[in-house]
């Protein structure tokens, strides 16, 4: 199998996108590294406050023109942005395979799951209509009305770095606001190729920026005073005790989506091995970096006596680790592999690292991620094949933790109930997935269980564009979520006017 | 094109291939046998017209969340190599004869993978039905067209 083309020939040096003009940072830079070759592709300054404080400046100047736009001339942009994402469907795609690492086919998949937040945020003439209501008193009308805020802060992740972005950005600027976005600086690559093209859109200077840097720049985001409200995907202990502390402090709105720790519970009356294909992408798509992945496979005994369950536990671990075991690992610009490296070395030494502890902790490992075959003469530094262990237990540090990588825990329930306790006893509460034939039993999970996104009987829940991307105890800081009719929402303030006329 | 794959882009590149590969065969049948040259040309483009097809339902409906990388365990693709070598000096009937064949494996191959990418979106799964339609419907035409000149 051939590798398809790199459309990343020669590095690339990023720049600063500030009120319309590329410019460069007085800051130091750093490599963007394909993890596969470990080429550097690009090189990203690590931008300074100043350099933000003249994004946000750009921003705020540009917001009160901006907001008069007619929401269907911004609508207009976003149909136009989507012409031109469309248009760069390929190389986008496989420049995230590049910076990033992940497969062909899931590269496509996230930007059209990317794309489809424009196409939404494309309706915004009726998605930000307000209500009216006459004669709420003789002669008294009350209408509400949804009106941009100003300046919005975008703090991005490595994992998704091309949709996370337009998770928010397409319902902040099409709603009338300005932003400031700041990319992953692992992956920043597909954020300065999206407002490149925005730019060609026709988006006026200072409406989307972006800054790209470190800890200094998100600080300086999350503490400046023109910033409303910040929009933030990462880790828990950042989303809970620096975006939501932070922003609490200084008054603003933000969304934290964060960690996870899902859990997959298999039912005897799963169909086995859709279930198991199913659970193939979630556990081990992207590698396993991804909030939404599931990582814990809960075998439910339910009504099975103890020998038909003996048997139904043993046919689903065969399957899941044969399944897990043949997957191709390689360069995700080989259409024939499955799974890629981790974003980086350090990142593989993290999740080795959890390999370790299972194994101290007394669990079994059933299936040796360490011990893989690589597709292609690559350096091996950041790949690592799927691994799985048995014999779990809640306590265990591998399956209360994010891992982020490409291991599974198989963990034994009694029955349904049980299931849901072990998924309430876990801090997280991003996702859970059942696998049933079962209606009641797909009810009674849905119904019961604290999760933001649930799944009966497909492995990634994850929300189309028109619907919230949900999240619940430690998984989600905040009120209101990305995507959809929650994002505009959160992007606008709800004004009332009460009306007479003597 | 016989290594085994597993993957949706696997199988969309195999189309895009297979396709060229089919609307290369017509247009060379067009220059060799001009007196049903329009008929020849107009499956070309037909081929070519698949290929869009396939390759726009696959980008706009390929999701991060599907099963991409795992619906097509077990397909082999070696038994849909395409049998489209023209021989020097064939007759008509001969070669109407191979380019039957070749709609054949192709509609093959697309009803194989329509089955099993019924795990991914329903679209999908009906873009590779709708093409092993339309390469029957040619097959068909073929027939007629070699029944008329025996």
């Amino acid at each position: 199998m051939s590798i398809l083309e790199e459309p990343i020939k020669q590095p690339i040096t990023i720049k600063n996108y500030v009120d319309g003009e590329w410019v460069d940072s007085d800051g130091e830079r750093r490599d963007v590294v394909n993890p596969v070759t470990g080429k550097t592709i690009a090189t990203v300054p690590v931008s300074t406050g100043d350099e933000l404080n003249q994004a946000v400046k750009a921003a705020s100047e540009a917001f009160p023109m901006w907001r008069e736009v007619p929401p269907l001339s911004r609508a207009r942009c976003m149909f136009r942005l989507k012409e031109l994402l469309e248009e760069r469907f390929e190389e986008l795609s496989r420049i995230q395979t590049m910076e990033h690492g992940k497969a062909i086919d899931e590269s496509r998949g996230e930007t059209r799951r990317g794309i489809e937040n424009v196409e939404v945020a494309a309706g915004i003439p009726s998605l930000m209509m307000g209500d009216y209501l006459e004669d709420i008193a003789t002669g008294i009308d009350e209408y509400l009305i949804r009106q941009p805020s100003g300046v919005f802060g975008i703090i991005t992740p490595f994992n998704f770095p091309f949709m996370i972005g337009l998770w928010f950005a397409p319902y902040a600027v099409a709603t009338g606001n300005c932003v400031v976005l700041k990319p992953s600086s692992e992956d920043p690559i597909c954020q300065t190729k999206i407002v490149e093209l925005a730019e060609e859109a026709g988006l006026p200077p200072g409406v989307w920026n972006v800054v790209h840097g470190g800890r200094d720049v998100v600080s300086g985001i999350l503490d400046h005073p023109d910033i409303e409200g910040i929009c933030f995907v990462g880790s828990t202990p950042v989303g809970r005790d620096v975006i939501a502390r932070r922003c609490g402090a200084t008054g603003k709105r933000y969304i934290a989506q964060c960690g996870a720790k899902n859990f997959a519970v298999v039912m005897p009356d799963a169909d086995v091995p859709r279930t198991i294909s199913a659970c193939m992408t979630s556990f081990y798509g992207n590698t396993g970096q991804r909030c939404l992945a599931n990582a814990n496979l809960v075998v439910c005994q339910q009504d099975l006596s103890d020998q038909a369950y003996a048997a139904f536990y043993q046919e689903v671990v065969d399957e899941f680790v044969g399944a897990a075991e043949a997957a191709t690992i390689g360069y995700g610009l080989d259409e024939s592999v499955q799974v890629g490296p981790l974003r980086d070395p350090g990142k593989k030494e993290r999740v080795v690292g959890y390999i370790d502890k299972g194994l101290e902790e007394g669990a079994t490992l059933t299936l040796d991620g360490r011990d893989f075959e690589l597709r292609g003469d690559w350096p091996r530094d950041a790949f690592l094949g799927p691994s799985v262990f048995e014999d779990v237990t809640l306590d265990m540090a591998i399956a209360r933790e994010e891992i982020f990588g490409p291991v599974a825990c198989v963990i034994k329930a009694r029955d349904l109930n049980h299931a849901v306790d072990m998924i309430h006893d876990n801090p997280f509460g991003n996702a859970a997935s059942i696998f049933t034939s079962n209606g009641e039993h797909a009810r009674v999970f849905r119904y019961r269980v604290r999760c933001g996104n649930i799944g009966v009987n497909i492995g990634i829940a994850a929300p189309m564009a028109f619907f919230p991307f949900s999240g619940m105890k430690d998984s989600f800081f905040g009120t209101l979520h990305g995507q959809g009719r929650e994002a505009i929402r959160f992007f606008t303030e709800s004004k009332v006017v009460i009306e007479r006329w003597f | 094109m016989s290594e085994t794959v597993l993957t949706a882009s696997s199988i969309i590149s195999f189309t895009q291939q297979l396709e060229n590969r089919s609307a290369a065969f017509y247009r060379k049948l067009a220059d060799r046998f001009p007196q049903d040259g329009d008929v020849f040309l107009s499956l070309a483009e037909s081929c070519e017209k698949i290929k869009q097809s396939v390759v726009r339902t696959y980008r706009e409906t390929i999701s991060d969340a599907l099963e991409a990388g795992f619906s097509f365990s077990g397909l082999d693709l070696a038994q849909y190599e395409m049998e489209d070598t023209l021989e020097e000096g064939v007759d008509y009937p001969e070669a109407l004869r191979t380019a039957i064949e070749v709609e054949g494996t192709a509609a093959d191959f697309y009803q194989d993978v329509a089955d099993r990418s019924r795990s991914l979106l329903a679209t999908i799964s009906m873009a590779f039905k709708g093409a092993a339609k339309q390469r029957r419907r040619h097959q068909h035409e073929l027939q007629s067209l070699l029944e008329s000149r025996e």
